[in-house]
């Protein structure tokens, strides 16, 4: 896309974080790179346990408490109230100036389960109204007023009545409407949807991507997903990030990463998402499971699950190869000496009619 | 489709659930469908719509409050004897949504996939055991020696693995497959969707697949029925539901399903229906016929107004 | 980028010690049997996480001990709990070697209307190879083996009482919580009114009726104490019982009898092991109170609390005569408590990790 010129509002470098468990330590980020730019929608698709979440819980400052930074920065660039531009880096931010200046505020999260990031003893009204009182010291009846706002633009009906009422008193859809509601209160700039929709319906999923992608178009705001649906990214995303086991494995624009995919593991995942038009007997799959990390493998982590593993993948971890401004991929196969290998059939058909269907 | 005997009938099944004296919870509200021996049977609906109790009644986990359940020609809707017992309990199984939790922690994986032989003594010696469970372990793709592990030492698809194997072993009929790949990444559910395929062709098991992803229920399935709030409103085959959706649900359903590709899907916005709004009124429809195995419940005046729509 | 380095794709990365076959397709080899998850058994993690909680292990520690004491300490002295020596009565404790420093020397401070003074009975009856380590009492017998002697009843109806309460209690529990609707309803009804009634009158009546004695007690306490044991079993059962692996027996054909306790009993028995130590300390104290109350174990025979109530009268006078049995039951029940503490962390733990 032409979005290079554009603002980076979020950008994580060299990330890694390791766990301390009964069992040993887990290194659940091995070196995260990854680039926000400011007014796009950005998605990270991966396994359980890929890291994803624990990425941007970090953003969050809201890591375990077992957890252990080894190296990385997280810097966010915004502007003061005032208008002036400030540049911090989250990581070494203390845990109170995150919460005051940050989360919330500037950078808000949507979690996976609207019935849990709901005290379910407090009015949804005052639940809005919190985070304006806390931040910014909005005089109630203004708060009131702009909850009511809100719960308009989420597409609630009769938002009066609902700010009075509790969260069971609404149905999955709806508590997944006040939770966006209550993230966008203090207006932040940053939007991070942790498996906003995988705890809903699928009719009520669609609704809710639409909601969050009109928010976005009207605020002009950075959105991030963290999710495993390479259908929920399609829909919504700008840019693609790839992870397994705690890497980047591929990333670049969504054309790119959809018609034009170099990893293995992309190949994969797009192919064991079953459309509407396959007619094959059998679905593609990636054999076996993500591996463990509390015993870390020498080279590349997705070798023994891949089919176009090349000796080399055994000792050395594949190094980032660009191969366009945007599109990077972390996969021997890319270097010069690689055999020529292409995407599996199946998928280049598939590619090749989307392509032409979507003309 | 023609004359075969069905193996699974279904008749105006209904569950109610007392939650006090004056509120009953309609979860399953007069709902027929047929399974035919070594075919698919797809059961989709949202939450709520009751697909999981279906499955739960059938199985008899609950005693339905109407309707008739007819298993292998065998009445299994009312109180059942020893005999209709042991033939339910060996020739329907079932596997579970969470893979944590669907097997016992404490248990051995050797346990747990031996238990139903333990229950119904279906071998005559320790080595005939050991040899039954080592066979279907090597069936659903994992190794002899995993029998000997606890459940927790296994990934998510592995003890999905074990859920199927737990049920094969006692080579039913029937297997009703709850919701069994909703929890499991995406890569982990292909292999799960293969490997009951595999089976089904192997062993001429038939199941009742019941799920929220069409996607996945188009693959695997035959025939599929849509429920919504404890109605089937419509059912038919794959090709039939896909190619001709006639049900308004359906049609939101089908146009909710995501798909892996950027440029129809950035454009594309999903169809909204709710049954307030919709002006249907499922008690006073009635199974209409459309053709083939092709029905959706309406009223004459809805079927007419969907159809010119169509 | 820092570390990780970013190549034009299709140039050629320089490897260090490149071999001729790196760059040649070998596909995937996925060795079905992963260790990818062999992790540590549940027992494993469950000493580990108790062994690093250094107070409930040093609990332990100190119960072993008091046990062992209970156990062979009777027998140490040589004299039998019940022996009196009229001769010998309120000694003040002394003990060999230590009686060099100044302290357990048989001194023992009397206060009188004219003034304190410095009074050593052995002394003054010229007993001077005679040692009684804790004092005897005002009947001149052997505290030291009255103590050990009473905590080995003590212990006895506690651990007796609470198997029985465990044994009742989760069993009760169980069914009543496995079948529900009316059997949950009549169970439960029985609990609350079995509940309602105070213990005291219970025990006074029962007492009209049997001798006081060892039974009588842990019958006492058995009436009432399970009921603690039947919630947490209950409870335990609602929750695991709509469990899938649960729901698998069932379509299975397994029996009832097997759900309860080839199922579900062996993932509850931890939280049934923490309840059974919280419930011996309860068990302590109540027959400490039972004495108290003059409903305890008849003479000669003692318990912690008849040898509390017995030297309370002589506090004033001889405090010594007290100490012993008020300091092995705090130990006791504050050494159960936090064992139990300890183990419920142990089977439980709140921090869940990654």
């Amino acid at each position: 896309m032409e979005n290079n010129a554009k603002e980076t509002v979020l950008s994580i470098r060299d990330l890694s974080i390791t766990f301390k468990t009964g069992a040993g330590p887990v290194n659940a980020i091995r070196g995260v790179n990854i680039d926000l730019p400011r007014g796009t929608t950005l998605a990270v698709v991966g396994e359980s346990g890929s890291g994803k979440s624990v990425t941007f819980k970090a953003a969050m400052g809201i890591l375990a408490s077992n957890s252990v930074v080894n190296s990385g920065s997280i810097v966010y660039n915004y502007r003061h109230n005032d208008g002036t531009p400030a540049t911090v880096d989250i990581l070494t931010m203390k845990t109170r100036d995150i919460r005051r200046h940050i989360n919330g505020k500037r950078i808000a999260m949507i979690f996976q389960d609207p019935m849990t990031s709901l005290d379910p003893t407090m009015p949804i009204g005052k639940q809005i109204m919190e985070g304006m009182i806390w931040h910014y010291k909005t005089p109630k009846q203004q708060a009131w007023e702009k909850a009511v706002r809100l719960l308009t633009e989420v597409g609630i009906e009769e938002p009066e009545k609902r700010m009075r009422q509790y969260p069971h008193q609404l149905s999955g859809g709806m508590r997944q409407r006040v939770v966006i509601a209550i993230a966008l209160a203090c207006d932040p700039d940053v939007l991070i949807c942790d498996e906003p929709t995988t705890a809903l319906d699928v009719t009520i999923q669609a609704k809710i991507l639409e909601l969050i992608k009109r928010i976005q178009a009207e605020r002009g705001i950075s959105v991030i997903y963290i999710t495993h649906d390479l259908g929920v990214v399609a829909k919504v995303a700008d840019f693609v990030n790839v992870m397994y086991a705690g890497r980047i494995v591929e990333a670049g624009t969504i054309d790119e990463i959809f018609y034009d995919p170099r990893h293995p593991y992309t190949w994969g995942l797009l192919s064991a998402m079953p459309d509407l038009d396959t007619e094959d007997d059998r679905l593609y799959t990636i054999p076996g499971s993500p591996p463990n990390l509390l015993h870390p493998v020498p080279g590349d982590a997705f070798a023994p699950r891949n089919a176009y593993a090349l000796n080399i993948d055994e000792r050395l971890d594949p190094p980032m190869f660009q191969i366009s401004e945007t599109h990077y991929s972390a996969t021997w196969l890319l270097d010069e000496r690689a055999p020529k290998v292409e995407m599996p059939p199946e998928l280049k058909a598939r590619i090749e009619r989307m392509k032409k269907e979507g003309i | 489709m023609e004359e075969r005997t069905p193996l699974l009938e279904v008749k105006g099944l209904k569950q109610y659930f007392k939650g006090s004296h004056q509120f009953t919870v309609k979860a399953v509200d007069g709902v027929d469908f047929v399974i035919y021996p070594g075919e698919t049977y797809g059961l989709v609906g949202e939450s709520g719509s009751g697909k999981s109790t279906i499955g739960r009644s059938v199985i008899r986990l609950y005693k339905p409050t109407a309707g008739q359940i007819l298993f292998n020609g065998m009445d299994i809707s009312g109180d059942l004897n020893a005999q209709q017992n042991q033939q339910l309990r060996t020739q329907m199984q079932m596997i579970f949504q969470d893979p944590m939790a669907c097997l016992n922690p404490r248990k051995k994986v050797g346990e747990i996939i031996a238990q139903g032989l333990d229950i119904h003594h279906l071998y005559s010696s320790r080595a005939e055991r050991q040899e039954k469970v080592a066979a279907i372990l090597k069936k659903v793709g994992l190794a002899p020696e995993h029998a000997d592990r606890y459940p927790h030492q296994f990934s998510g698809g592995q003890r999905q693995r074990v859920g199927i194997a737990r049920a094969l072993i006692m080579d039913p009929k029937l297997i009703i497959a709850d919701e069994c790949i909703s929890a499991l990444d995406v890569s982990i559910q292909a292999q799960v969707v293969n490997l009951m395929k595999d089976l089904q062709e192997e062993t001429g098991t038939a199941y009742l697949f019941i799920a929220h992803d069409l996607s996945m229920v188009k693959y695997i399935s035959d025939r599929i029925g849509v429920l919504h709030l404890g109605h089937l409103v419509e059912t038919g085959t794959t090709e039939e539901i896909f190619s001709n959706p006639v049900h308004p649900y359906t049609q939101s359903l089908l146009s909710a399903i995501p798909q892996p590709d950027p440029r129809t899907e950035r454009g594309r916005v999903a169809k909204s229906y709710d049954y307030r709004t919709a002006g249907v009124d499922y008690l006073a429809g009635k199974q209409q016929h459309l053709g083939g195995t092709h029905y959706v419940l309406a009223t004459d005046e809805e079927l007419a107004r969907w159809t010119a729509r169509a | 980028m820092n570390q990780i380095q970013t190549i034009p794709a299709g140039s050629r990365v320089e490897i260090a010690d490149l071999r001729p076959d790196d760059f040649t397709l070998r596909g995937s080899h996925e060795d079905q049997l992963d260790t990818n998850f062999a992790s540590q058994g549940y027992w494993h993690d469950v000493l580990h996480r108790f062994v690093s909680n250094k107070g409930a292990v040093i609990a332990l520690i100190l119960i072993l001990i008091i046990v062992v004491m209970a156990v062979i300490g009777p027998s140490l002295s040589g004299r039998s709990y019940s022996s009196q020596t009229l001769s010998e009565k309120n000694f003040a404790p002394r003990i060999p070697v230590i009686e060099n420093l100044g302290i357990f020397n048989g001194d023992e401070v009397l206060t009188t209307t004219t003034g304190s003074r410095v009074v050593n009975e052995y002394e003054e009856k010229g007993l001077t190879d005679t040692y009684y380590w804790f004092g005897s009492d005002t009947l001149g017998r052997d505290i030291f083996t009255r103590v050990w002697e009473g905590t080995r009843v003590s212990l006895g109806i506690a651990i007796v009482s609470a198997v029985i309460n465990m044994t009742i209690g989760m069993c009760y529990g169980l069914i009543s919580g496995y079948f529900g609707g009316w059997v949950d309803t009549i169970m439960q009804r029985f609990v609350e009114i079995n509940n309602g009634i105070p213990r005291l009158v219970i025990v006074t009546l029962l007492l009209l009726v049997v001798k006081p004695g060892f039974t009588t007690i842990v019958i006492a306490l058995v009436i009432t104490e399970w009921i603690n044991m039947s919630r947490i079993a209950r409870a335990e059962m609602l929750k695991l019982k709509e469990q899938e692996f649960v729901l698998a027996s069932r379509t299975l054909g397994a029996g009832s009898f097997l759900i309860i306790f080839k199922e579900v009993l062996p993932n509850i028995i931890g939280q049934i092991i923490t309840q059974l130590m919280f419930s011996i300390p309860t068990a302590i104290f109540t027959e400490a109170f039972l004495s108290f109350v003059g409903l305890g174990i008849p003479v000669p025979q003692c318990s912690l609390g008849s040898l509390i109530s017995e030297t309370f009268n002589s506090f004033t006078t001889h405090p010594y005569q007290i100490v012993p049995p008020i300091v092995v039951m705090s130990l006791l029940m504050l050494c159960f408590n936090m064992l139990a503490d300890g183990l419920r962390e142990a089977f439980d733990p709140k921090l869940k990790e990654m």
